[in-house]
């Protein structure tokens, strides 16, 4: 099980990777008529241009995320796509007449060569997409670049009645990058690794979206739901802040956290050592003490904080202009960085 | 240096790049509202490939470490305002 993980995570560190995201909400409806719903809704800016997506929040009244989106407009449209809930559980939470989206299907593709693989499906230019930008490659599909393992990263929206075929040629032309299809427990250890927020996995811990380093994602001078809780805390001053940890065994969540004075905090997020680098947990802990480069100990193992993310990501160095899977042993990378290759 | 001393010493350093990253790019929030671990690239505080030389600059003149001989050595320090300060506690002379 373990050595199964650790392989579909090695792929999307080095090749790419196709998935059916299984817990993604998509939503449309009129842009304008959707901007004036959800704007005063969401906790995030959304000034968007014409193609282009934003990672949105909306908050409850004592500012703890409750939903996770993408919001962007396309041709008239606002598309919505949320993470972690359903489509109703959207429209209710948002007060949105938006309509959910069952006629269409997901496929993303993550990896440092997904770009290559979209643009042998689509044509060459799609390739230079950029992030958070969306585009139509045929009647009825809108491909989103987004991603959350920290690898380029696309979410391609395709009709129900297509998408066995796109699927299908997707995989073939994949094949050539040495490609794989990923289940979501490997999405989600990267998004860990890449200090991507989760909201069934960071979102259950009553902690708000100051004290989970989301501040990017609100609009403090904003008047929606939530935010004038987040300004209270601003203005009382941080309580508690997440914090990355590697540690030298496994931990899980809810491990106490301690330094010298004592007990600092707890495990909210955990995840399992796949390369033999160390277990790495993500902890709600005193602001005071929430540092990198400090030791903690963390249940009954060491650990130390860290700045996040925990790992490089192989797509920092790839350049779709310059680069191509064929020749990736050229491209440049720091000392101690390789590429990974499949297990023989 | 002791574990408080070392906790002092990289709180001071993470209040400086947060400082230094809004008055040297112009960034419209307060120095503490720029999330630590947050990306600065991208989706995150948003800056873009020509406040990345800016912040080479700022990083240069501020603390007196040269980043500009290797884009491929300076990219995991370039991330968030805590691999700034990693850089800074690294090679600051």
């Amino acid at each position: 099980m373990r050595d199964a993980l650790r392989d579909e995570v090695a792929a999307v560190r080095r090749s790419v990777v196709l998935s059916r995201p299984d817990a993604l909400a998509v939503l449309r409806t009129d842009a304008d008529d959707g901007l004036r719903t959800l704007g005063p809704r969401l906790a995030t800016n959304l000034d968007l241009r014409e193609a282009q997506f934003r990672q949105a929040l909306a908050l409850d009244d004592a500012g703890r995320p409750l939903v996770d989106l993408l919001v962007g407009t396309f041709r008239g449209a606002l598309h919505v796509l949320a993470d972690a809930v359903d489509a109703a559980t959207v429209s209710d939470a948002l007060g949105a007449g938006a309509e959910a989206r069952d006629d269409v299907a997901v496929i993303g593709l993550d990896g440092p060569f997904a770009w290559e693989l979209l643009g042998a499906w689509d044509t060459p230019t799609a390739i230079g997409l950029p992030y958070l930008s969306a585009y139509s490659p045929r009647d009825g599909t809108l491909v989103v670049r987004s991603g959350r393992t920290g690898e380029y990263g696309y979410l391609l929206l395709v009709p129900r009645t297509e998408v066995e075929d796109v699927w299908a040629d997707l995989s073939r032309r994949a094949a050539a990058l040495d490609g794989r299809v990923v289940g979501s427990e490997a999405l989600r250890h990267c998004s860990l690794e890449n200090w991507v927020f989760d909201l069934r996995r960071d979102g259950v811990h009553g902690l708000d979206a100051l004290e989970l380093q989301l501040t990017w994602r609100l609009d403090l001078n904003k008047d929606a739901v939530g935010l004038g809780a987040i300004r209270a805390h601003r203005t009382a001053g941080l309580r508690r802040r997440i914090l990355a940890l590697d540690a030298d065994g496994p931990v899980g969540v809810g491990d106490p956290v301690r330094d010298r004075s004592g007990v600092v905090g707890a495990v909210i997020a955990a995840a399992p050592d796949l390369e033999g680098l160390g277990h790495r947990a993500v902890a709600a802990v005193d602001a005071r003490t929430a540092h990198a480069g400090l030791p903690f100990e963390v249940g009954d193992h060491r650990a130390r904080s860290r700045s996040a993310p925990f790992v490089l990501n192989r797509s920092l160095f790839v350049n779709p202009q310059r680069h191509a899977w064929v020749t990736r042993h050229e491209i440049e990378v720091p000392p101690g960085v390789s590429w990974p290759d499949p297990t023989p | 240096m002791t574990d408080e001393e070392q906790l002092s010493h990289r709180a001071a350093t993470v209040e400086r790049i947060q400082r230094m990253l809004v008055e040297h790019l112009y960034l419209e929030v307060e120095p503490r509202d720029l999330d630590p671990d947050a990306p600065l690239f991208g989706s995150g505080h948003g800056l873009d490939s020509i406040d990345a030389v800016e912040l080479v600059v700022a990083i240069e003149n501020q603390f007196g470490v040269r980043l500009q001989e290797s884009r491929v050595l300076s990219v995991p320090y370039l991330r968030t305002v805590n691999t700034l300060a990693d850089l800074v506690l690294e090679k600051a002379p």
